[in-house]
This record gives C-alpha cells, sequence and structure tokens, in this order.
C-alpha cells in the first residue's frame, strides 16, 4: 500500500463499519499514537461511518497518513452520495436528548480532531475531512 | 451501477432485465443462444459426459464428488441447468434458480475456483462441439459470444449468491463464538456480570439485551455488572445501546451498572458530549463489585 | 356510576395498593382504573401503590405513557408507585420504542416492591457474636439457590 494513497473503505453495512475501525486502528498503531488518541480516531470513523450507514445508506470511507515522520497523522475522509445535511450549523451544535438519540455525533467528530472540514450539498451528498496529529 | 444487483439484498434478489443490461445480452443474442442449444442439448449427455472425465481428475473432486450417489444427483442436476440455460428465457425462475446453486455452493463449501474452472471447461467443450457442427464463421463467433455473455451473467449470480450465504455462514458462526464468550453470569447471588469484548454491532446489541434480560427473569438478580474494559469503540451508537440496556435492566427492576470505563473511552465520551446522565459507570470492576455488595446488602470482612 | 366497563382489580395489601393489569388499557379503562385509583389513594393511604404488569403480554408506548401519568398522578398525591413483573419481551419492545423510563420505579416482583415502599428499616446491629469472620454473610432474602 502505498502511503500516499490510503485505504479506501467502502461502507455499505456493519461489516464496513468494523474493517473501517481495524483499518484505523492498524494505521495509529504503525504510526505509534497513544492509547487515548487512537481511541479518538477509531470513535470518529465509527461515528462518521455510522451516519454514512443511518442517513445516506452508502458511502466511504479514505484512510492517509500524512505529514512528515516527525509529526505524521491520520486523515480520515467519509464521503457519501446520500440526501446531505440541511443545516450544517444546526448539525455541529450539541444535542441534548433525553430520549436517548444522540444525533449525528458530529460536534463530537469536531472535538475529538485536529482538523474538521466539512460540506454537504443536500440532495448530492456529504464529505467530512478530519485530522488527528500524533 | 445497478442498485438492484447489490449482493446483500435478500428476497427479491436482482433485477432480470437490468442484469441482462448489465451484460450486453439482447433478445438477439437470448436467441442466438436458444439456436445454440438446439444441436448442443442432442448431445448434452456426452458433453456432461466430457465434463465429468475432466473433473474426475481434479484434486477437489474426491472432496465433493466422490460419493456414486451424489455424483449421479449433480449430474442430473447439470442436465437441467442446462436444458434451462438455452432455453433463452432470464426471468426471476432463471435467477432464482442460479441463486439456489450459489447458496448450496456456500453450504457444502465448493471452493470458487473449482465452480470457475469447471464452467471454463464446459464452455470449451460446447465452444468445441459448435466449431465440429460446421456451422459458418461469422454464425459460430456471434453463437459463441452471446453463449459467453449469458454464462457469465450465470457466474456472476451464482458468485454473489455463494458470496452473500457465506457471509451469513461466517457472521453465525461468529455469533455463535461470541455468545459463547459472553455469557452473562451469576457471580453472586442477586449479581450478574457480563463481560462485553470487541465492537459492537446492532446484532450483537441485540444478543447482548435479550441475554441478559433473560438471565434477569431467570436468577431475579438485583444487580448486573456490565463490563466493557475489552470493548473497542464506544461512539454514539454504542452509547445508545448500552443506555438501551441500562432503561430495560432498570425497566425489570434490576440495577445495572457499566464498569470498566477506560479513560480513553471517558475521554472519547466526553467529548462526544454524551449525557451518561443517571446511569452508573464505575472505572473498574471492583468498584462496581463493591457498589453492587452494598446495593444487595453483602457486608464482606476480611478474616483475620 | 356503574358501568360495563371492564375493571382493574386494585386491593390493598400489607398496607399497599396492588393493581393487576391484566387487560388491554383501552381509553375507557384506563381513564376508569385512573379515577379508581386515586379516589383508593385518598380513602386508604397507602404506604404506597404497585402496578402488577405480569399479566402483560403486549404492550406500546400509549400504554406506558398512560402508567407512567397514573404514577405521576400518584406522586402529586404523595404517593409512590413501583412497577413490578414487567416481561422480558415487553422491555425489549418498550425499549427499542425508545420509550422514556423517567419517574418509572420498578422492582423485580411484589416482595421486593413492598419492601421498597416500607419505611426505613433501624440501622444494622453490629456483627452477630457467633460470626465466623469468613467473609461474605450472605444476604437472607431471595431463593438462595445460586451454584
Amino acid at each position: 500500500m502505498s502511503e500516499a494513497a490510503g485505504v479506501r473503505i467502502a461502507i455499505s453495512d456493519e461489516g464496513g463499519l468494523k474493517r473501517a475501525i481495524l483499518e484505523t486502528s492498524r494505521l495509529c498503531d504503525e504510526l505509534d499514537f497513544r492509547s487515548d488518541l487512537k481511541s479518538r480516531a477509531t470513535t470518529s470513523v465509527s461515528e462518521l461511518a455510522r451516519n454514512i450507514l443511518k442517513y445516506a445508506g452508502r458511502g466511504e470511507i479514505r484512510l492517509r497518513r500524512i505529514g512528515e515522520s516527525q509529526r505524521p497523522g491520520v486523515e480520515v475522509t467519509a464521503s457519501d452520495r446520500g440526501p446531505g445535511i440541511e443545516s450544517l450549523e444546526r448539525a455541529l451544535e450539541d444535542h441534548y436528548s433525553s430520549s436517548g438519540t444522540l444525533g449525528l455525533g458530529l460536534p463530537g467528530v469536531r472535538r475529538m480532531m485536529d482538523d474538521f472540514a466539512i460540506e454537504s450539498t443536500p440532495g448530492a451528498g456529504t464529505r467530512v475531512c478530519a485530522v488527528l496529529w500524533r | 451501477m445497478a442498485a438492484g444487483t447489490a449482493a446483500g439484498e435478500t428476497g427479491a434478489g436482482p433485477d432480470p432485465d437490468e442484469l441482462l443490461a448489465l451484460y450486453d445480452i439482447a433478445p438477439g443474442d437470448l436467441e442466438r443462444v436458444r439456436r445454440c442449444g438446439e444441436s448442443l442439448l442432442q448431445r448434452l449427455d456426452e458433453h456432461i459426459d466430457a465434463f465429468y472425465a475432466w473433473l474426475e481428475r481434479q484434486p477437489f473432486f474426491g472432496d465433493f464428488f466422490a460419493d456414486p450417489e451424489t455424483l449421479g444427483r449433480v449430474k442430473d442436476l447439470q442436465d437441467g441447468y442446462w436444458r434451462v440455460f438455452f432455453s433463452g428465457r432470464v426471468d426471476d425462475g432463471y435467477l432464482l434458480s442460479r441463486r439456489t446453486i450459489g447458496a448450496t455452493h456456500a453450504r457444502i463449501g465448493l471452493p470458487p475456483q473449482a465452480y470457475l474452472s469447471a464452467m471454463n471447461t464446459i464452455e470449451n467443450i460446447f465452444a468445441d462441439a459448435m466449431a465440429k457442427a460446421g456451422r459458418e464463421p461469422t454464425e459460430l463467433a456471434e453463437g459463441l459470444r452471446s453463449v459467453g455473455k449469458l454464462l457469465r451473467l450465470d457466474t456472476t449470480v451464482i458468485i454473489e449468491e455463494f458470496m452473500r450465504i457465506t457471509g451469513e455462514i461466517i457472521g453465525q458462526q461468529s455469533k455463535a463464538l461470541m455468545e459463547m464468550s459472553t455469557p452473562v453470569t451469576a457471580i453472586w447471588q442477586d449479581i450478574l456480570m457480563l463481560p462485553i469484548v470487541g465492537l459492537i454491532d446492532s446484532q450483537r446489541s441485540m444478543d447482548i439485551m435479550n441475554a441478559m434480560l433473560t438471565k434477569i427473569a431467570e436468577t431475579r438478580s438485583r444487580v448486573i455488572i456490565l463490563d466493557i474494559s475489552g470493548v473497542g469503540v464506544v461512539d454514539t451508537g454504542v452509547a445508545n445501546h448500552l443506555i438501551k440496556i441500562t432503561k430495560a435492566t432498570k425497566l425489570m427492576g434490576c440495577e445495572c451498572t457499566i464498569s470498566g470505563v477506560s479513560p480513553a473511552i471517558a475521554q472519547t465520551i466526553v467529548e462526544l458530549g454524551i449525557d451518561v446522565g443517571d446511569i452508573k459507570t464505575n472505572a473498574t470492576l471492583r468498584d462496581a463489585l463493591e457498589d453492587a455488595f452494598r446495593t444487595t446488602g453483602i457486608d464482606l470482612r476480611r478474616s483475620d | 356510576m356503574e358501568t360495563d366497563v371492564p375493571r382493574v382489580p386494585i386491593q390493598l395489601t400489607h398496607g399497599c395498593l396492588i393493581a393487576s393489569i391484566q387487560l388491554e388499557l383501552d381509553e375507557e379503562i384506563l381513564a376508569q382504573f385512573r379515577r379508581e385509583l386515586l379516589a383508593r389513594i385518598q380513602a386508604d393511604a397507602p404506604t404506597g401503590v404497585i402496578l402488577d404488569l405480569s399479566g402483560v403480554e403486549l404492550m406500546d408506548v400509549e400504554d406506558f405513557e398512560a402508567l407512567r401519568g397514573c404514577a405521576a398522578m400518584a406522586r402529586v398525591m404523595g404517593t409512590r408507585s413501583i412497577v413490578v413483573g414487567l416481561q422480558p419481551g415487553v422491555v425489549s419492545a418498550l425499549v427499542d420504542l425508545d420509550v422514556d423510563t423517567e419517574g418509572i420505579e420498578a422492582k423485580l416482583d411484589l416482595e421486593e416492591a413492598f419492601r421498597a415502599l416500607q419505611p426505613e428499616p433501624a440501622p444494622p446491629e453490629a456483627v452477630p457474636a457467633d460470626d465466623r469472620g469468613d467473609g461474605a454473610s450472605p444476604n437472607s432474602e431471595g431463593s438462595g439457590d445460586e451454584p
């Protein structure tokens, strides 16, 4: 696997979600991430993959190693051609719900990762790109 | 890419028209397949025998076809298969018969290589037979092309179903393994414990829920400790499942404590903004146990 | 007002009102039950109310909300309610439907519910004289058939 190209995982069922988590974990191990950082990365990937399954049905997660050997990072790109997000602002606010459904999880991903960018066009799809540095 | 051909579809299966379009099979092709069939079917027995002569020489023959009764049955099925093939009618029934074959291969564990090389062999047998029949070169070439396209369509359907059933079987096996390795245990009077390991998906979460509720009802336990120190990832989906589980145990009058929350997971839980609310959590199993003993009125003393 | 609406039986036992809910809770039955329960609370001044759901095989969110409502009304009248006997299958379904469990207290069975509703017992005595000090003094309640 060429380091620049990275890994692409199709997300169309929970098997894909698991593969994405495992690949992320593997990449973090390769790059010697501390356990709490690894946890953030895998949790973020899990969140993003779940969103894909829940709202778009299918999509993909790309994982890439970026940065220098002194300061490596993991880049996660989650994309789908689903319905998109109507209001990005609201999606990025925290939801507090008593009934137990916990919203899109995006604010959490943004908190857990160092860099975070999202684009979404209603009717066309969504793309989230996030980076965690070691 | 036609959505209807997704291997994961249960029940309906792929759509015949979409598949025909994908393999560029027009009514003309199907007509050519029928015409090729006219001569091939007359000597189908011979062709099948030639195929089995090849099959007997293959290393996997002994594993699957050694028993004469099995062999006889499979030969009959082959005969039926080709008659249907050369009828040139690709509809839901046709596809269903192909999927059934794929499912059978999965259940008996026939390796894809065995099936694919067999298709290759029989295709060559047919091609030779058609060449010998002395048809006009263009007609022969077009006939072969059409037969080839339909063969590849068949192969696709069979392999996709093979993969789907194989996946299901693997899923069932790992589910069985999971159930064996994550039993709900009565560790003390009125106290149950369930260690959870690995990645939690919705199926496992349901299994965990059912196992717990059944055991609580059986043992009339008052406390259950859910130890998640072995859980790989706690995201909002997993947290939802855990919240559901604690709700359910509460409704049964059993108190649920989640133990084994590692610092890393504690961090992600907070960062995700998950409201743990009044769910009892403990860092260690030991703390959870102490709590449980207190709740059930047990007093432990060290013997001096 | 005498009606032919089937009644949910409510009886006073050990100072607690026990309602055995086995019927389908349609609007009428529910309204009748609520009225009667509140009237009994006022008349009998129980230590608590026990809603026995062990006879219920099927329950949806509406039914559950209705019971939550009863518990809330009882609470307003100063009385605690405890739900007992929910079947695993019913619980599973309710949770899947995302019911709100706020304000619901549940116990495993009648015995547990009674115990919970009794006034606080006096603090436990010091260790009995012949305690062998070999560790746990198992809880004397319960079925005692653990391995």
